[in-house]
């Protein structure tokens, strides 16, 4: 099972051993890299945030106790670097308000925000798509974003996002279901 | 009994739950019946599909290539930062952490176009924490860490065309595919232009691409940014979006907590930082001439030792040049001189003299105007950081 499986593997890293250390990253660097792309919206900056979390797994191994899923250890310590990375303001992070009900004007996202599809067409719907996306998730209360976007990584359960975050799984249902509404308020020029 | 039905806001708080499947079935169940009867919630319903499917549509991102040999290298920097100076703690964490990789079958950082060779030129180099010694070739696999000493400007030839200036205490990383990150420090880099594109990796992914092109590179340790200054050309610098020329007399920050978003123009302080050349003086020592080089400047300084293949030093005799020593003879040079072959470093403070009889010029009577030259090291077409050849006042000389 990949519950045993995660935490045999961290086990193994505890004790310095660097190929298990290596299945991990293969198996869990990309949901990493997009949890953080959905909070920063820029490619190289996400997947610095996920090889500086993966970083602090690794020096931190020594202390590792097999208690609960080993993703939910790796996304507590995602989380406790993001606020960290937050409050230091780091430039990188695209210059978008925090604020609510900011739609215009978003510099960073422009650039950074992956192309998808395959023709030009496409490609200019989904940036343009993508940017109101990244406002609308950018435009949340910390609180909120943190479990809409936890939600979105693996089909995460309700339980496992209260376990990364430290509050009730009924904590997580009204926020998810509030971050989700306030969302879909405004994108709903793009939902039928 | 039946269940007491379902209103509408009971069953809205639920929606999203019932969706992503978090709902026990007997509440699934009950919203169902209420779902049948509402159009309100089932409209609400077909909007929480459609935020899903749309959010769906968004691209997921893949971590870029050689992202776990950054990864591993992160580690092993992490690691073999140690407040201890010596180089043993450093060598036996990397080579534990080469170790692992090694008995995890990673050969990514050891293998490709290993081991790579390069000339240490003046000035004290080390490999991994081991003394190389000046003027020899020196081979290094990648992931090695190449210093410059503590004292003084080092030089590495890379290629035959391009070559760097390490200041004092600088570190490199070898990287996979024959690459050079910059650590710690200064290095000054020329390139004659002939080709040979170059890349250094300065903070993290992020390349400066130089062809062509005369510029400094500085990282302090504790600053995570890097400044590229370009003397001479453009460089590239690839943060993975759009590239950033950097042109002559510009320069440009990047990386974490980068201070710059476009290149600025160059404080002209720095450009006389690039002229650190030594002072070079003619004079009269009875009936010898002096010729002294001395270091005015803060920071050590490469000196050409008296070869005369170098040709670093000539006396301009009205117009025809004499390369110095003429030959070297033990009488000629009375005072503790270097001649031989080794490049030296002169500390700040510090010089050589060179007492000339000018018998052994060979020059015939007469009264004759004389000044001494120097060609400043390294002798490369970008003249920016080194300044042209070094002129002395002329002395005027008779000849019996
Ligand atoms: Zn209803």
């Amino acid at each position: 099972m990949d519950r045993e499986r995660d935490i045999n593997l961290m086990l193994r890293v505890k004790d310095g051993d660097l190929a298990a250390f290596e299945a991990l990253y293969a198996r869990y660097s990309r949901p990493l890299t997009n949890f953080f792309h959905r909070l920063v919206w820029d490619r190289c900056f996400s997947e610095d945030l996920m090889q500086e979390t993966f970083l602090r797994l690794w020096r931190g191994r020594k202390g590792y106790r097999p208690s609960g899923k080993f993703t939910t250890y790796m996304f507590q310590i995602a989380r406790n670097h993001w606020l960290n990375e937050r409050d230091k303001k780091n430039r990188r992070i695209s210059p978008v308000s925090m604020d609510a009900g900011r739609d215009e004007e978003s510099n960073g996202l422009k650039e950074s925000l992956p192309a998808r599809g395959n023709g030009p067409m496409t490609e200019n719907l989904n940036r343009e798509l993508g940017e109101k996306i990244a406002i609308a998730v950018e435009g949340l209360s910390e609180k909120l974003r943190l479990v809409f976007v936890l939600g979105q990584i693996q089909g995460m359960k309700y339980a496992d996002i209260g376990d990364i975050l430290g509050i009730p799984v009924g904590t997580v249902k009204s926020r998810m279901a509030n971050a989700e509404k306030t969302i879909r308020g405004r994108l709903s020029s793009y939902l039928r | 009994m039946a269940p007491k039905a379902m209103t509408c806001q009971e069953s809205s708080g639920n929606l999203l739950a019932r969706f992503r499947q978090e709902l026990s079935s007997a509440d699934s169940l009950e919203i169902e019946a209420h779902l049948e009867n509402c159009g309100a919630c089932r409209a609400e319903e077909a909007g929480i599909a459609g935020l899903a499917e749309l959010i769906s549509s968004l691209p997921e991102v893949d971590p870029s290539a050689g992202s776990w040999s950054r990864m591993l290298m992160m580690i092993e920097e992490s690691e073999t930062v140690t407040p201890v100076r010596g180089n043993r703690g450093r060598l036996i964490a990397l080579s534990a952490v080469l170790a692992a990789a090694l008995a995890a079958g990673l050969l990514l950082i050891l293998l490709p176009a290993s081991p790579h060779t390069l000339t240490a030129g003046p000035g004290e180099i080390t490999l991994n924490g081991a003394p190389v010694k000046p003027g020899s070739p020196i081979e290094f696999e990648d992931g090695a860490v190449i210093e410059a000493g503590r004292m003084a400007l080092a030089t590495l030839t890379l290629t035959r065309s391009i070559s760097m200036v390490m200041e004092a205490g600088t570190r490199v990383r070898a990287l996979p595919g024959g690459h050079l990150r910059l650590l710690s420090g200064r290095i000054f880099v020329e390139v004659d232009g002939s080709g040979d594109p170059i890349r250094f990796y300065a903070v993290g992914d992020t390349a400066v691409e130089v062809t062509g092109t005369a510029f400094d590179l500085i990282r302090n340790a504790r600053d995570p940014a890097a400044t590229v200054t370009v003397a001479e050309g453009t460089v590239r610098v690839f943060t993975g979006r759009t590239p950033v020329a950097v042109r002559k007399g510009q320069s440009f920050t990047f990386g974490p907590g980068q201070s710059s978003f476009a290149p600025s123009a160059v404080d002209p302080k720095r450009t006389a930082d690039w002229c650190s050349t030594p002072t070079i003086l003619l004079s009269r020592d009875g009936d010898l001439l002096r010729l002294t080089i001395r270091n005015d400047t803060v920071r050590p300084l490469a000196v050409k030792p008296f070869d005369p293949h170098l040709a670093a030093y000539s006396l301009l005799v009205e117009g025809q040049e004499i390369r110095l020593p003429v030959k070297i003879q033990e009488r000629m040079v009375r005072s503790p001189v270097p001649a031989d072959q080794e490049i030296r470093t002169l500390d700040p403070g510090a010089g050589y003299d060179l007492l000339l009889d000018p018998k052994s010029l060979g020059l015939q009577g007469g009264t004759y105007r004389i000044r001494a030259v120097y060609k400043p090291y390294p002798p490369l077409p970008a003249e920016v950081w080194h300044g042209p050849p070094l002129t002395t006042e002329a002395l005027t000389l008779t000849v019996e």
